[in-house]
């Protein structure tokens, strides 16, 4: 009896492996159009976010544009701002954006089924930060179909017109440059690493390693991993503290591992100044109260915000390069009150 | 046997012939009509409020993204039939998109096919061992295996996900047949296959039964632990497939794939009237379960509605769905 | 012993379930400083008695007084609040707690929150110390003797103020001597004034303990005598085995049996079987009698492998067998119909043809022939005498039809020994008789048929031969001519 059930399933598939070897795959691309869907290649020329708006020029959408954003998921601070972006640039030139989220950042088929939802619809563009690098293909290459612009905002890369995103071997070399000024006479370095596979993480960990090496004073005695967790970091920040007694520096490769790092460095009770990246609201009040001496951020208000632009732009057929970079700015104390307000919340009017 | 004078007498109690209500299959038939009803209802309604909804291509879409949560389902009712309850299928998708994803650059697409699915066998295949081998029960033996099959997906996939998967794999899994989309083909025949397999053939009908009361089928000389551990083989079979679907369609096998998928193909596969006592279960009921989720995901993103509150819709359908059930039963 | 003014009393109570009428106008009366015994044959309805005073089950009709009030209890804790306490066959402690924890247990008393352990200790030491409890207090009550577990069950009901304690079967598995610090204590509780209803089946200890004696019979009050209207235990056999046993008339057999099918030598088994030997003849049907957890259905599910065999060998027509699972006894030709039917021999909600044809389900092309199941089940139904619906769910079949559906599945086999455990138990009165005569109708066709029943008139009826039980072995072995109710009793009650 099983064996009917078997041999039923197997030609099954063989039906299914044989019979339409010869189709095209329904998802694939439609290809050709206006657009380039390319900003995933490696080299591309790259504009900083700041002069986005002069390279534009003046905009005035010829008409109310429909804009789909496809986030992660909201109930990350980072992801709430890159929302709060989106919606001012669309309130300001007057587009209609609809914006959707996946549950939870592990959340990939349930995210594509969103897009290609979002997808039927036919909106003029879209603005997606996919949950992977592949968990959006087949919307993807609907979009690309239906020749709409994309645009890849932060952090997996997949194959848009535009990536508005931050630097991440940047945001490491910035980490090590601001120890190396902080300490001028040099010393032992220490970097908490994020989760292993992520491409983030990857590329912090190559940018810090490098920007350790630049400055031939700084020595990195170690680089474990914290797996962008905070009592992870703070085990693994207890342990190297206690092994290396001259520490100067920890860079963390994310803020939520940085705060265990400067909880663990409080409880030590010497003095090694933390880094971490991102500028979440609490990093920002360790900032400010010199728990931590640093933060990279890539101020996601901005990204947003940028990308709803950039997609106006594009439909505007106006030119933008495939590779926006969101200057990530080192937070300190002495500059924090430009970037943040007192509750932690980014300064929307920066680069006016 | 032959005639006999003591029994003469009736039992005046029972029912009669003619009585068709509280027949099972009428039961059966009655419960899988008012999920049609469900769908039908939900679909009219966001036609209602964005005609766009109604759009041929928008159907096909929804039932393209029920399908690889529906051949989930299907195989964890398998399980749920028989009492237990498969937490792994998540975690054995990733492993055995990995696999086939890996498989796809050295071997032939169909071997790579049938590769993933075997390794998602075999997957079901140590979960039933364990399960029947042991006094272990399949939510503890599964929430291990679940993390170890996610490991196994991170390690062979070197924490990466596997690109460069040949257009042949993705055009056989993928593609389109006059148009339908091959994984929603293949989610219509897999409900079909497993309907007659469950309600159609002795392996279904001892399933049940040993779901329903595994003393009553030991005693009948049926084979508690071959029938249990098949039901594992087959969900972890049908994991095996939903993978690699999502290998074809995604064009790449990222080893975390699937976390989202467990508690979406358990909703679906309860919803359609499986119980998870064991004993009873539709496969009808757990593919139309699968597309009420996907409609109602679809509808409430058309409207805008943002996904936290989606989750709020999909956990309300669920209960709803088994109030409503209950209600009907208990009329009978 | 007794004073005047009785502390519970019992007037007309009446239980039916669909089918069968448990209790009907029982009457009961018990006075303090009195031990009641409450005596009956299996199923004679002790067992409804007693959850309907406890508010398990409500009653049809009738009324429960307890000490000059009318109550109606409509759970057991309600009873126990109001003083009256079960001690159970099956004690109800929670078994991970320690015999403080249970005592106090629901009556904690909290200090700024927490519980007072120290009070707690207190209180449970003095209540288990009057009952003479020597074993500790602080481990879980799993580990102490079913002894002591009884003790702290009396020391639970004592602390919450019991006047009344009713003890189901509490010498069921204690040794002689737990037994009889057991009746000093229930000698003591009666010096108090507290009343004390006892069931049991020892004859013996009824008649050493008890002040007064109830004896059911079939859900009716035989009647109630006090210890010196009785002159020993013959008398009580009578009371409660004192029927007219035409019920079931014995029937003569066209021939007599045949040659040897079924031969058990020194079976034992890990459920307390121990060294039963046994034969069966074609044609025959061998009545297994015994008290209940004598070992019978032990036994029979010993010898078709659903519980693990520790000795012992099974020759089926002189041919020395291994049976090791019940698919081995399927394929020996042993038929086997449970005696818990709802929860061993039918899977309920799956329909009756399901359940009929479980065994091997006929198939067309491969795949299961549902019309051929419906069929096959309605031919074999309406053989049996019952028109029923193959596709109705047979949980919703009354108790008759539902043993003849698990008949139905046992006549598609080859089956040569058919095994029935209490075959008619919860079926009514008219269903009861064509079981019977099926169970007949088997043996003239040449099986062999070993038949467990507590019903003595049911094995007295149809047995060739009478096997009687007690504490997991074979104690008597009655020959047609041997048979009668006080042999048997007195064999299944022996001390």
């Amino acid at each position: 009896m099983r064996k009917t059930a078997a041999i039923a399933l197997a030609s099954i598939l063989a039906l299914g492996v044989s019979a339409c070897s010869s189709a095209t795959s329904a998802e694939e691309s439609g290809a050709g159009g206006s657009y380039t869907y390319t900003s995933d290649q490696e080299g591309v020329k790259s504009l900083d976010g700041v002069a986005l708006a002069s390279t534009i020029g003046e905009l005035k959408p010829a008409k109310k544009y429909r804009v789909a954003v496809i986030l992660k998921a909201l109930t990350n601070q980072y992801w709430q701002g890159i929302q709060k972006g989106a919606k001012a640039a669309a309130d300001k030139y007057g587009v209609e954006v609809t914006i959707q989220a996946a549950s939870s950042e592990k959340a990939q088929t349930e995210q594509l089924t969103i897009a290609q939802t979002l997808v039927g619809q036919k909106f003029d563009a879209y603005v997606v930060a996919p949950e992977s690098t592949s968990n959006l293909n087949p919307a993807l290459n609907q979009m690309r179909s239906q020749q709409a612009p994309v645009v890849n905002v932060d952090d997996a890369r997949v194959p848009a017109t535009v990536f508005i995103g931050p630097n991440h071997e940047e945001n490491g070399i910035q980490a090590a440059d601001e120890l190396a000024k902080l300490f001028p006479d040099g010393g032992e370095v220490a970097q908490v690493e994020g989760q292993s596979g992520s491409s983030a993480a990857i590329l912090r960990i190559k940018g810090f390693k490098e920007g350790v090496a630049k400055h031939s004073n700084l020595k990195l005695v170690a680089s474990v991993p914290g797996n962008w967790d905070a009592n992870a970091s703070y085990a693994a920040a207890q342990q190297i503290i206690r092994q290396n007694p001259n520490l100067k520096g920890i860079y963390a490769n994310n803020d939520t591992m940085a705060i265990g790092v400067a909880k663990a460095v409080q409880e030590s009770g010497k003095k090694v100044a933390v880094i971490g990246t991102d500028g979440v609201p609490e990093a920002i009040s360790g900032v400010r109260n010199e728990s931590m001496a640093a933060t990279v951020s890539p101020l996601p208000y901005y990204e947003g915000f940028w990308a709803v632009e950039s997609a106006i732009g594009l439909l505007e057929g106006k030119e933008i390069a495939p590779w926006v970079v969101a200057p990530a700015q080192l937070i300190t104390k002495e500059n924090v009150d430009q970037f943040y307000d007192t509750e932690g919340q980014v300064i929307t009017d920066l680069y006016k | 046997m032959s005639n006999h004078t003591t029994l003469e007498r009736k039992s005046a109690t029972e029912t009669p012939l003619s009585a068709v209500r509280g027949r099972l299959d009428v039961a059966a038939t009655a419960r899988q009509a008012g999920l049609v009803g469900v769908i039908l209802v939900l679909v009219l309604g966001f036609g209602l409020a964005r005609p766009l909804f109604l759009d041929g291509g928008n159907l096909m879409n929804i039932l393209l993204q029920a399908s690889v949560v529906g051949v989930l389902a299907l195989g964890q009712t398998f399980v749920l039939i028989t009492g237990g309850i498969d937490l792994s299928i998540g975690s054995t998708v990733a492993m055995c998109a990995v696999v086939s994803g890996l498989l796809s650059h050295s071997l032939p697409v169909p071997l790579a096919i049938i590769g993933g699915i075997a390794v998602g066998a075999l997957a079901g295949l140590v979960n039933g061992l364990l399960i029947t081998m042991t006094n272990i029960t399949p939510f503890i033996v599964t929430l291990g295996s679940m993390s170890i099959y996610a490991g196994i997906a991170l390690i062979i996939a070197g924490g990466q996900a596997v690109y460069d998967i040949p257009t042949g794999f993705q055009d056989a899994l993928a593609g389109r047949i006059a148009g339908v989309p091959i994984p929603v083909l293949l989610f219509v025949l897999l409900t079909i296959v497993a309907a007659v397999c469950l309600k159609r053939t002795v392996f279904g009908e001892h399933l049940t039964a040993v779901g329903g009361n595994a003393e009553v089928a030991r005693l009948a000389g049926i084979n508690v632990k071959r029938y249990t551990a098949a039901a594992y083989v087959l969900s972890g079979a049908a994991a095996g497939l939903a993978g690699t679907i999502l290998v074809a369609r995604l064009g790449a096998a990222d080893p975390t794939l699937g976390a989202d998928l467990l508690l979406t193909a358990i909703a679906a596969t309860v919803m359609g009237g499986t119980k998870l006592a064991g004993g009873e279960g539709s496969m009808y009921g757990a593919a139309f379960g699968a597309i009420i989720i996907a409609t109602l995901t679809a509808g409430l993103t058309t409207l805008n509605v943002q996904a936290f509150y989606q989750q709020v819709a999909v956990g309300s359908a669920i209960i709803i769905a088994l109030l409503i059930d209950q209600v009907a039963r208990g009329r009978r | 012993m007794t004073t005047d003014r009785p502390m519970l009393e019992i007037k007309k109570l009446s239980k039916s379930f669909p089918g069968v009428r448990a209790l009907h106008e029982v009457d009961l009366t018990a006075y303090p400083g009195e031990i009641h015994a409450l005596l009956g044959e299996n199923g004679a309805g002790k067992s409804t008695l007693l959850k309907t005073l406890f508010g398990v089950q409500q009653p049809d009709s009738g009324e429960v007084w307890f000490e000059g009030e009318r109550r109606s209890f409509s759970q057991p804790s309600d009873a126990l609040h109001a003083g009256l306490a079960m001690v159970h066959q099956e004690l109800s402690l929670v078994p991970q707690f320690t015999a403080v924890q249970n005592v106090v247990l629901g009556r904690e008393k909290a200090r700024a929150g927490f519980i007072d352990w120290r009070e707690a200790r207190e209180r449970a030491e003095k209540s288990l110390g009057r009952l003479g409890f020597d074993a500790r207090m602080d481990i879980p009550v799993r580990r102490l003797s079913v002894a002591q577990q009884q003790l702290v069950e009396i020391a639970r009901a004592l602390a919450v103020g019991a006047r009344l304690i009713i003890l189901d079967e509490p010498t069921a598995s204690l040794t002689t001597q737990e037994s009889e610090q057991l009746f000093a204590l229930l000698e003591r509780l009666r010096a108090e004034g507290r009343g004390i209803i006892y069931v049991s089946h020892r004859l013996a200890e009824v008649m050493a303990l008890s002040d007064r004696v109830t004896v059911l019979r079939d859900g009716t009050l035989v009647g109630t005598r006090t210890r010196a209207e009785i002159k020993n235990e013959t008398d009580l056999v009578k009371l409660m085995v004192g029927r007219n046993v035409d019920a079931i008339s014995r029937v003569e057999r066209s021939e007599g049996p045949g040659e040897e099918i079924l031969r058990i030598e020194g079976l034992s088994s890990a459920e307390g079987v121990a060294d039963c030997s046994l034969s069966v003849r074609r044609g025959e049907i061998v009545g297994l009698a015994g008290m209940v957890g004598a070992g019978r259905t032990e036994l029979v599910r010993g010898l078709i492998g659903a519980d693990r065999v520790t000795g012992g060998a099974v020759w089926i027509r002189g041919e020395r067998v291994h049976i090791g699972s019940p698919a081995d006894a399927v394929k020996a030709g042993i038929a086997f119909l449970p005696e818990d039917r709802k929860h061993q021999g039918l899977v309920l909600h799956m329909s009756a043809a399901s359940n009929a044809t479980l065994i091997k389900p006929p198939r067309r092309r491969g795949l299961l022939d549902r019309r051929a199941q419906r069929e096959q089940t309605r031919a074999l139904l309406t053989q049996l005498n019952a028109d029923i619906d193959p596709g109705y769910p047979v949980g919703k079949l009354s108790g008759g039809t539902q043993q003849k559906v698990v008949l139905a599945r046992w006549l598609k086999t080859a089956s040569d020994i058919f095994i029935f455990d209490e075959p008619t138990r919860g079926v009514d009165v008219g269903a009861k008789g064509e079981i019977h005569a099926l169970i007949r109708e088997l043996a003239e066709e040449g099986k062999a048929i070993v038949m467990v029943s507590s019903d003595l008139p049911e094995v007295i009826g149809m047995s060739d031969r009478v096997v009687v039980m007690r504490r997991g072995r074979i104690v008597a072995e009655l020959s047609r001519s041997q048979i009668s109710e006080e042999a048997i009793v007195h064999h299944a009650a022996a001390s």
